[in-house]
């Protein structure tokens, strides 16, 4: 077996069937820069499975899986709460483990998840969504519909009617002026909220009535749930930021002692470590919360976080564990907790660069008048996504908490093509290399009038990654492409600075990968516009844009023209498909893993309905403990 | 004396603006942010981000902010945290407890440690007690923290049970249960770096003892019949813990900065994890008010070494 013709499938099947020894199997996997935890699970999928086909079909994503794991708590619908409690506050303290600490309670002046879920426990939307896409009434009285003509057909206006009788944590009524308020706040100009974008689209909002307002849309649309709901859509109380609004917002008091409406009220906050909350016994929900205390930790990392709530138990539960799954399982086996996993939204993908990162045209790398020497050409970019074993990666790095992922947008199910497929095909990729002109040189590797088949191949520093870049390196060595590996510290890799080259939005490289992660179930605007021609990165916009592949197809521009402008939903739904399908059939991008979401909760622990497209926290008023 | 210490000070003075220049420029030529996380996120318009910027004043050239950051320095202001515009100062005086207690707590578990083992050590040099104190340091000292965190972890919170593997400074109990609650959260962190630094002291202790044990002096003061237990204590350690008194005074510093990566292991609230989240969020304020702060304690600290020295060695003379 010379160095670089094998790949990590004939490598298990030549492990099976005796050709090579356990030693020899891990030996060359630890030359090729896998690490220790992926090689173990490696063997063990060899020793458990017989060889399985390595393509699969039908829409990936947050599919029936068989998740002994969840227990099946993990995605229950609040409303299927089978317990009621006789009274409120009987559950004593609940613990929650965040790994990055809260440092803001105020969810308008932070974008970070951390802060936002911890302004969470105190403050409350008029609607969260659940996992399924639908929006649950939180601070809204009922869900507008077109039936009731609170929500209009042509998408211009959704109109709100408020839950009576709620007050805030200081006693004063929670009114329809706060909802407003909260508007105004988020787009003041001088405020500079981080959530302005999803208020940005409202016109007016008229107070029809006490408990009633219509928001107004200055383009019709159907995402009439980006304001007031969910994460974004936090309501504060008018009395108390009145005073603050503009420059004063950022270093106002009570961004750091929330008053809410929500089922706990603030006993203590210290930035990056600690929230202490106590029972809000006014709560608008009879008989909740549950608990009468919660206590929110931060700090440390993901893996520690994991161990102390699902094998020391020390805490209730911990949120966002992206960690190895092979640690997870081995932590599980502690038998204090169980992992939560419930379905994600973000996106495990790989881009290839339309412009060549080589070459400097006026003083700017990867401009779009260099074309990129061989991803220009579709059959390349065929051959590409025929070469990276999805399967591999999923099972092995990410097991439960991933699926092989097919559209960039796989969830919710509506805007998913059916049937689509995907393929790992080393021999088919070769052909369609060979018939685009990249044939083997004499050294093995693919060459066209003199210019090698050679890529520089970035992401972030992370094991899953390195191990991933691992196992794609190896299956494009084995198909004559040279690759080059480099990984770049998160906070530089995600950074926006116009000045380093090392950023994901310069891609001066030929490919790189990272998740995507989005913040609606219907946001897909907002989201597919990272493939439009007009958002291209480049040196003229300070690379501020959104489309970093370079992708630049006419075609694609006109599907989502189309498909922003349709506003009925199932017409729009399929127009949306279109465009997941174009950009797949383009190659645009390289989908790898549907991500879910992973926590860890006690075993006892129920209610949580963990949502893709809330906070983790967004039902914490009902969670409970079954006794 | 007076004249020296008066001279010392003088002198810090340019040093630390020196330190000052050089950290905050660091700091601030460092790769990132505090927004940098929002450049992924297509929600927030470039208008607002381009605000954000102006407003905390990233888009000045480094040294006008530096001179704002200098400037309120000199009026005693820390400035305010990047991320909630909270005082730099309650920012660190709320972590400052924490910090004394657990890292103050190990140094004096260290010492105590320390001094007798070291002593011993060096009295009956090459002893098999000897050779166990010695592997006993140098695996100590060799092991960094959050190897021996991870291992007190698995075998104290998850095979034995007996300490909580995350401290918490909110601890529900009251009175003789408070005591023991807080000692059980801190036993961990404080036997870690307990452990490191005894290490390292009892080190100094051995190799300073030893160098005086064989002088002729000690040999004069077991000659006139006194008891080894005097000789070895009034004559022979007094005179080698002078220079283990200067390190342990320029140890010091630490006590109050933290021990960054303990306290992240066992999620101490402490100024190290301070300094770690401030790095992340590239929270320049909060970042300078800490390092800046431990310059100052190292500056100090150095002249209280020099002056201890002179104090406890008559022999040294400073002009």
């Amino acid at each position: 077996m010379s160095d670089r013709d094998w790949t990590v499938a004939d490598l298990m099947d030549d492990y099976q069937a005796g050709r090579v020894s356990r030693r020899g199997f891990v030996r060359t996997l630890v030359g090729a820069g896998f690490s220790m935890p992926l090689i173990v699970g490696l063997l063990s999928a060899c020793g458990s499975d017989e060889k399985k086909s390595d393509s699969g079909s039908g829409t990936s994503g947050s599919g029936v899986r068989p998740s002994p794991v969840t227990g099946g708590f993990a995605t229950q619908a609040p409303g299927a709460a089978a317990f009621t409690p006789a009274k409120r506050g009987e559950g004593g303290t609940l613990k929650l483990l965040w790994w990055q600490a809260p440092s803001i309670l105020n969810p308008h002046q932070s974008s970070g998840t951390k802060d936002r879920d911890g302004s969470r426990i105190f403050y409350e939307p008029l609607a969260a969504i659940d996992a399924e896409g639908n929006v649950v009434p939180i601070l809204a009285a009922e869900v507008p519909s077109v039936d009731k003509g609170t929500l209009d057909k042509s998408g211009k206006f959704v109109t709100w009617k408020i839950k009576k009788g709620v007050t805030w944590h200081d006693g004063q009524p929670f009114t329809v002026d706060d909802v407003i308020f909260t508007w105004k706040y988020a787009v003041d100009a001088d405020t500079a909220a981080l959530t302005v974008g999803s208020y940005q689209n409202i016109e007016s909002i008229d107070k029809v009535d006490d408990s009633t307002i219509k928001v107004n849309f200055k383009t019709a649309t159907l995402e009439w749930t980006a304001p007031f709901v969910s994460s974004a859509g936090q309501i504060l109380p008018k009395h108390v930021f009145e005073k603050y609004l503009g420059k004063e917002a950022k270093s106002a008091p009570p961004n750091l002692k929330p008053v809410g409406t929500g089922p706990f009220k603030i006993n203590d906050f210290k930035p990056n470590d600690i929230i202490i909350a106590d029972m809000n016994d006014k709560y608008h929900v009879e008989n909740w919360p549950y608990f009468n205390k919660v206590e929110m930790k931060g700090g440390g990392d993901a893996p520690g976080a994991a161990r102390a709530v699902l094998q020391t138990g020390e805490y209730d539960y911990a949120w966002n564990l992206q960690v190895e799954y092979s640690v997870l399982q081995q932590l599980e086996k502690g038998g204090a907790g169980v992992l939560a996993i419930g379905p994600g939204s973000g996106i495990e993908h790989l881009q290839l660069n339309y412009t060549d990162p080589n070459k400097e045209v006026d003083g700017e790398k990867a401009s779009l008048k260099a074309p990129h020497p061989f991803f220009a050409d579709l059959k390349v970019r065929q051959a590409f996504q025929l070469a990276i074993n999805r399967k591999v990666i999923v099972e092995q790095l990410y097991g439960p908490t991933g699926d092989v992922a097919i559209y960039y947008f796989y969830n919710p199910k509506r805007y998913v093509p059916d049937g689509g497929k995907w393929e790992f095909n080393l021999q088919k990729a070769g052909q369609l290399l060979d018939e685009a002109g990249w044939k083997k040189g004499g050294s093995g590797t693919r060459e066209k009038d003199g210019v090698k088949m050679k890529v520089l191949y970035q992401t972030s520093v992370n094991t899953v990654r390195q191990n991933m870049q691992a196992v794609i390196k190896k299956d494009l060595e084995s198909l004559g492409v040279e690759v080059e590996l480099k990984s770049v510290i998160a906070d530089v890799f995600f950074g926006a600075d116009p000045a380093n080259p090392d950023n994901f939005p310069h891609f001066y490289a030929d490919m790189q990968s990272y998740t995507a992660t989005r913040s609606g179930p219907d946001d897909l605007a907002t989201a597919m516009k990272t493939y439009l021609s007009s958002e291209i990165k480049q040196k003229a916009n300070n690379w501020s844009k959104l489309n970093s592949t370079r992708y630049n197809s006419k075609e694609f521009d006109a599907l989502f023209e189309a498909a922003v402008k349709e506003l009925d939903p199932t017409k729009a739904a399929e127009a949306w498909k279109k465009c997941n399908q174009k950009l797949i059939d383009d190659v645009a991008v390289i989908p790898i893993v549907a991500r879910n979401n992973v926590a860890a909760a006690k075993k006892d622990l129920r209610g949580m309905g963990l949502s893709p497209w809330d906070s983790d926290v967004w039902n914490i008023a009902k969670w409970y403990r079954q006794k | 004396m007076t004249k020296f210490i008066i001279r010392r000070i003088l002198i810090s003075v340019p040093t630390l603006i020196g330190i000052s220049i050089v950290l905050f420029s660091v700091i601030s030529l460092a790769p990132g942010d505090p927004f940098g996380d929002i450049a992924l996120n297509p929600n927030i318009p470039p208008e607002t981000q381009q605000k954000l910027r102006e407003q905390l004043g990233l888009d000045d050239p480094v040294y006008i902010r530096y001179v704002k950051w200098a400037g309120s320095l000199a009026r005693g202001d820390w400035g305010v945290s990047f991320v909630n515009k909270r005082p730099v100062w309650d920012a660190i005086r709320e972590r400052l407890p924490t910090t004394l207690f657990v890292i103050g707590s190990a140094y004096v578990v260290a010492v105590l440690i320390a001094l007798p083992v070291g002593i011993i050590s060096a009295v009956k040099q090459y002893s098999i007690w000897d050779n166990i104190a010695t592997t006993f340091a140098f695996l100590g000292y060799s092991l960094p923290t959050f190897f021996t965190g991870l291992v007190f972890i698995l075998l104290f919170t998850v095979k034995l049970g007996w300490f909580p593997e995350i401290y918490t400074s909110n601890i529900e109990a009251s009175g003789f249960g408070y005591i023991t609650e807080t000692l059980r959260h801190a036993a961990m962190p404080i036997m870690v770096l307990a452990l490191f630094q005894s290490a390292e002291l009892t080190r100094y202790v051995r190799s300073s003892v030893l160098d005086v044990i064989h002088l002729d002096y000690v040999r004069t003061a077991r000659a006139k019949g006194l008891s080894e237990v005097k000789v070895t204590l009034f004559h022979a350690v007094r005179n080698a813990l002078i220079p283990v008194v200067t390190i342990m005074a320029l140890q010091l510093p630490a006590i109050f900065t933290g021990a960054v990566i303990t306290e992240q292991i066992f999620r101490v609230p402490g100024i190290g994890s301070l300094l770690i989240t401030s790095l992340n969020s590239h929270d320049t304020p909060i970042l300078m008010g800490i390092v800046f702060t431990y310059a100052i304690l190292v500056v100090f600290f150095n002249l209280v070494a020099d002056v201890l020295y002179g104090v406890l060695d008559p022999r040294i003379k400073y002009a």
